[in-house]
């Protein structure tokens, strides 16, 4: 950051119309960048409080006046989270859900999307148009009968619950269809000159072509389920089953003025989460920034 | 096989009628069979898991408590509407700003980016937590810092006053990112030869921001809001995790932060409503219908507004 160049007149003074000396320029240029990083800095403080929080003894924690920074640092905060839930087997629920949600949606959302955007058949948009409806669904809407239905089908306390009723996405089926659609209608058609089956043409060439919208449509959805509350909520009930934030709500209700095993918990439902978006970001801002606006 | 209503093309046979089937089962039977269940466990007194026969029909009597006789309902979609204009308004506000101010440093914004969008990443649970640890009136790292520049402390989620609008503030935290992402995309679709030319006419920053800038921002402003405003009449996990306590009733102090959701969510599927579907299904309905009507209203009024 320190090392940035300042530029004297180039795009700086041609967005912001450019009246007044270089030297206001200057000015006004670091005196952005101190108050957009003073906001970063604040944004994350609680993830700041998360880490050190979790690294400190009990003593410190409760220490009043509050000590900022451990004088020492201890794992005892993720051993003790560690022993008195099943944190462990809720990371590997959650990531379980997650995986398999994203990895079918993404799948189906992308042959729908080719089917919707490269062939011809009757009554083509009329559906694509009443399936898009879904995306104006609230869950709440539908959750009561869901939850009915998956009683009747015996699907409580099953990953069943979770995983068949997501398996279509509204959202998905509209993205790819969007990006399929800019897929030159020759290169199928050569394709199929050369003998190509319709699967393979989707497979080889369309779904390649839009890998990155299928790289943001498995991030966003890798996001979601991984951050999944209400419904995980409402259809599991051991603790064996539990996400991770089914497990933390249920230790914050227990534990709730422990802060040290509470954050160390927090810690270790973020870092995959986080270490994912940074993978696959690139795809996220190019997905947000080419498509989101059409929504 | 001579039969061949949609005029599919041979060879495209089983993926289009893979994919009609598809949206069959999961949509029609997962999203639309449910919406319109929804509305039949509104016109009854459901009870159970008996068939429809032999349940009680009550007709529009439900809607007619909910929205004439029953405070509770009237009160928490008041509530609703106040948290989620809070929130839309905060991190919208917040999120043009930020990003106006970071689009120059081309260097830095990568790394200021991902600060402002980790909120938006991480569990709701997590947020919710986290902030309820540090907006704790006595020992919370919040009043901590108010009391050293010289403010009083707040009693944030102690007071059912200051409850709804703590929430709210942690809700926008968590969106803020989000929205910066889209303002600095809808910023860069900005011709550069407008700035130019306005700058040529001698337009101070200040002119070319209202005259210029902010106008061709209105169809990401309009993306930004209606989304914001859908997401927030649907906001769960950030609140639940802040006012859970011993006794697993959420929405408190005494109901202050009891939104839509979290009402909906006692009725239909705790102990304190008594698994009331029937008046659960109403009270979705209702929400549904709120959130149509306000995406609607926002599309009119902010498209007859600002068309040119």
């Amino acid at each position: 950051m320190a090392s940035e160049r300042i530029p004297i007149s180039s795009s700086f003074s041609d967005r912001f119309g450019g009246r007044g000396g270089p030297r206001r320029e200057i000015a006004a240029y670091w005196l952005s960048l101190v108050l957009v990083t003073f906001g970063a800095l604040i944004m994350i403080v609680p993830f700041a409080f998360m880490v050190i929080t979790s690294f400190k003894t009990q003593a410190e924690i409760i220490a009043i006046p509050a000590v900022w920074l451990p004088s020492q640092l201890t794992l005892e905060n993720f051993v003790q989270v560690w022993n008195r839930t099943e944190l462990l087997r809720s990371l590997i629920n959650t990531a379980y859900v997650a995986v398999v949600i994203t990895a079918a949606t993404v799948f189906s959302s992308s042959l729908m999307g080719f089917v919707f955007s490269k062939y011809e058949f009757r009554g083509r948009d009329l559906i694509f148009t009443v399936s898009l409806a879904g995306m104006m669904l609230p869950f709440y809407v539908i959750s009561i009968p869901l939850y009915l239905m998956i009683i009747t089908l015996g699907w409580v306390n099953s990953y069943a619950a979770l995983i068949i009723p997501s398996l279509y996405n509204s959202f998905g089926v509209f993205l790819m269809r969007q990006f399929m659609f800019s897929i030159p209608a020759e290169l199928l058609d050569s394709a199929r000159l050369d003998g190509c089956s319709e699967f393979r043409i989707f497979w080889s060439i369309a779904l390649p072509l839009a890998k990155a919208a299928a790289g943001a449509l498995s991030l966003l959805n890798l996001m979601v389920y991984w951050n999944w509350f209400f419904w995980p909520l409402i259809v599991l009930n051991s603790e064996e089953k539990f996400t991770i934030s089914l497990t933390l709500t249920k230790f914050m209700g227990l534990y709730w003025t422990e802060y040290g095993p509470l954050t160390a918990g927090s810690f270790l439902a973020v870092i995959p989460i986080v270490v994912t978006f940074l993978f696959l970001q690139r795809y996220f801002v190019e997905g947000i920034a080419t498509t989101g606006m059409k929504g | 096989m001579r039969l061949n209503v949609l005029g599919v093309r041979q060879g495209q046979r089983a993926m289009v009628y893979g994919s009609l089937l598809f949206l069959v089962i999961f949509y029609g039977g997962f999203r639309l069979w449910p919406m319109a269940y929804s509305i039949v466990l509104s016109l009854f007194n459901w009870r159970g898991l008996k068939p429809i026969w032999e349940q009680q029909f009550v007709g529009l009597s439900h809607y007619e408590f909910a929205l004439v006789k029953d405070a509770l309902v009237l009160e928490s979609l008041w509530r609703t509407i106040v948290f989620s204009a809070e929130l839309v308004i905060i991190s919208t506000v917040l999120g043009l700003i930020v990003a106006l101010l970071i689009r120059n440093h081309r260097r830095a914004q990568p790394t200021l980016r991902l600060a402002y969008f980790l909120p938006y990443i991480v569990p709701a649970v997590v947020s919710g937590l986290l902030m309820r640890v540090l907006f704790q009136p006595q020992f919370g790292s919040v009043n901590a810092l108010l009391n050293i520049i010289g403010l009083p402390s707040q009693p944030w989620m102690a007071s059912p006053k200051s409850a709804l609008l703590t929430v709210a503030l942690v809700a926008a935290w968590a969106r803020l990112g989000y929205n910066v992402i889209l303002f600095l995309a809808g910023l860069d679709q900005i011709p550069s030869d407008l700035l130019d030319a306005a700058r040529v006419d001698g337009a101070g920053a200040w002119q070319t921001f209202w005259r210029i800038t902010f106008p061709l921002l209105m169809p990401v402003m309009l993306f930004v809001v209606v989304t914001g405003t859908i997401a927030a009449l649907q906001e769960f996990g950030v609140i639940y995790a802040m006012t859970l306590g011993s006794t697993e009733v959420v929405g408190g102090p005494v109901r202050a932060t009891t939104v839509f959701s979290i009402l909906l969510y006692l009725t239909a599927f705790s102990e304190v409503g008594g698994f009331n579907y029937s008046y659960g299904a109403t009270l979705a309905v209702i929400l549904f219908l709120l959130i149509f009507g306000l995406t609607l209203i926002q599309f009119r009024v902010m498209r007859t507004r600002w068309e040119y």
